[in-house]
């Protein structure tokens, strides 16, 4: 479980984050929601320690992580916490160097595998994620966007983790590759039962795979009683 | 400044702290060696053919009439041993491969590919900057002995050609006055202009932030900042050797 309270955080003199308090309960799909700039992704970034908040305490699976994120002593529990979190990122983050393979072996790099093990895990995650045993050697260079957004989330799910986080999976897609992603979304949380974060705009896809939704409006995060009035939220 | 100067030292301790992680893995540190070292050769064989070229012209050029000629070698020779080769070759490889380093990490910063290596788990400053800076340590000296050796042979020819200068005599003024000494005293900052090269690159692409126009500002502050500090180097290696 996640669990978040009192969460603040600023940039500058820039208020992004006050007083968050936030739950995410084992294998739910908890989504969310709100307008470009709202400070989304900073969240999802503090929840991974890669942001440290100014206040409050974040725990995963009963673990305080604040501590870890100011120490630098400390950086090896935070790795491991970390090792628990598969992140697909805004931009998919794919290292631009790396054939599709390596991406996805780099999230197997600590687990010490033999080669062929690590070849198997590979074409496993790409056969989940609805890709062809071909791409394994393309670069990231090579892929359109939605191919890259499929690579990151089967480098996110190689080592197994027990949360998937995803920032805007379905920003700058065609409807085709939502749906696939949608789909995917809601077959991976249900086959592999990690619980997903899903920060997004998408009221549409909230709507389809959202099982918890918030809506991150004015710093704070609520929940909003009918999801059916989601629109009004943006208002 | 010092307290740029101090992270940029701290940041180097942190790399260094990674050597157990990059000697496991010694692919990274090969791969980094060719691009920074096989990939640079066409660029530093051109360069070292025109130093030797334009030194044995400008030697015999200041040298009076009278003067016998296998001073071009003797003079010739020990100028691209000692100072020439190992400093030009640095400034270019700060120009090649220091600017494309802190463009690469730079880019890595802006699109979040660094905190995708530290979402999973891996240290992104030994698996990125380690190998770079190893690799920049081996490889400086290693191109300098290259274009040492480019750079005598091209100087003795053009001698030949341009100057009238027998290649036997060329060969015996070096082979006279040029010293072990001297060729330590080219080779030894060597390493050091890799440190630093490879150290500031690095350092400056992991400080990039604002997207396109904060990797373009990373780039020019890397690659003055290098190419000062193996000035200052070289001053330092040069009153400490040849004082």
């Amino acid at each position: 479980m996640i669990k978040v309270s009192g969460l603040s955080k600023c940039f500058s003199q820039q208020k992004v984050l006050e007083g968050i308090d936030f739950e995410a309960q084992d294998g739910r799909r908890v989504f969310i929601l709100g307008k470009s700039g709202s400070g989304k992704t900073v969240f999802l970034k503090c929840i991974l320690g890669l942001l440290v908040p100014d206040t409050g305490k974040i725990f995963i699976d009963e673990m305080d992580i604040t501590p870890l994120m100011v120490k630098p002593r400390f950086k090896r529990k935070l790795t491991r916490i970390r090792q628990k979190i598969g992140y697909v990122f805004q931009g998919s983050a794919l290292l631009d160097s790396l054939s599709v393979a390596d991406n996805i072996a780099l999230a197997l790099d600590s687990k010490n595998f033999p080669w062929e093990e690590q070849n198997r895990i590979i074409d496993e995650k790409l056969e989940m994620v609805g890709l062809e045993r071909k791409v394994r050697r393309k670069y990231p260079a090579q892929l359109s966007g939605g191919m890259k957004k499929l690579v990151a989330i089967a480098r996110a799910i190689a080592a197994e983790p027990r949360y998937i986080f995803y920032d805007e999976p379905t920003t700058g897609l065609d409807p085709a590759m939502i749906t696939r992603i949608t789909k995917l979304i809601i077959e991976l949380s249900e086959k592999l039962e990690v619980t997903s974060l899903i920060v997004t705009h998408d009221m549409g896809l909230a709507r389809r795979a959202g099982q918890d939704i918030y809506f991150l409006k004015n710093y704070t995060l609520s929940r909003p009683r009918r999801i059916t009035r989601l629109e009004e939220l943006y208002e | 400044m010092v307290r740029q100067l101090g992270r940029y030292v701290l940041f180097t301790m942190r790399a260094f702290g990674g050597m157990g992680y990059v000697l496991r893995r010694p692919k990274l540190v090969l791969k980094q060696v060719y691009t920074l070292g096989l990939l640079s050769l066409p660029v530093i064989s051109f360069a070292s053919i025109f130093l030797g070229m334009v030194t044995a012209l400008m030697v015999s050029y200041q040298l009076e009439a009278g003067v016998p000629k296998f001073y071009v070698g003797a003079t010739g020779g020990r100028t691209i041993l000692i100072e020439i080769a190992p400093l030009v070759i640095a400034l270019l490889v700060v120009a090649r491969v220091g600017s494309n380093i802190t463009a690469r990490i730079g880019t890595m910063k802006v699109t979040e590919q660094i905190d995708a290596l530290e979402t999973m788990g891996i240290n992104s400053v030994h698996y990125l900057a380690l190998p770079i800076i190893l690799a920049s340590i081996v490889v400086v000296p290693a191109l300098v002995i290259y274009s040492d050796l480019i750079s005598l042979v091209a100087a003795a020819v053009s001698a030949k050609v341009i100057v009238n200068v027998p290649i036997p005599q060329y060969i015996f003024g070096l082979k006279r006055y040029a010293t072990l000494n001297d060729v330590l005293g080219g080779l030894l900052k060597t390493p050091f202009f890799g440190l630093a090269m490879g150290s500031i690159s690095v350092y400056y692409g992991f400080q990039t932030e604002l997207g396109a126009e904060g990797v373009g500002k990373s780039v020019t502050a890397s690659v003055v900042t290098s190419a000062a500090l193996i000035m200052i180097l070289d001053f330092i290696v040069a009153f400490w050797m040849f004082r």
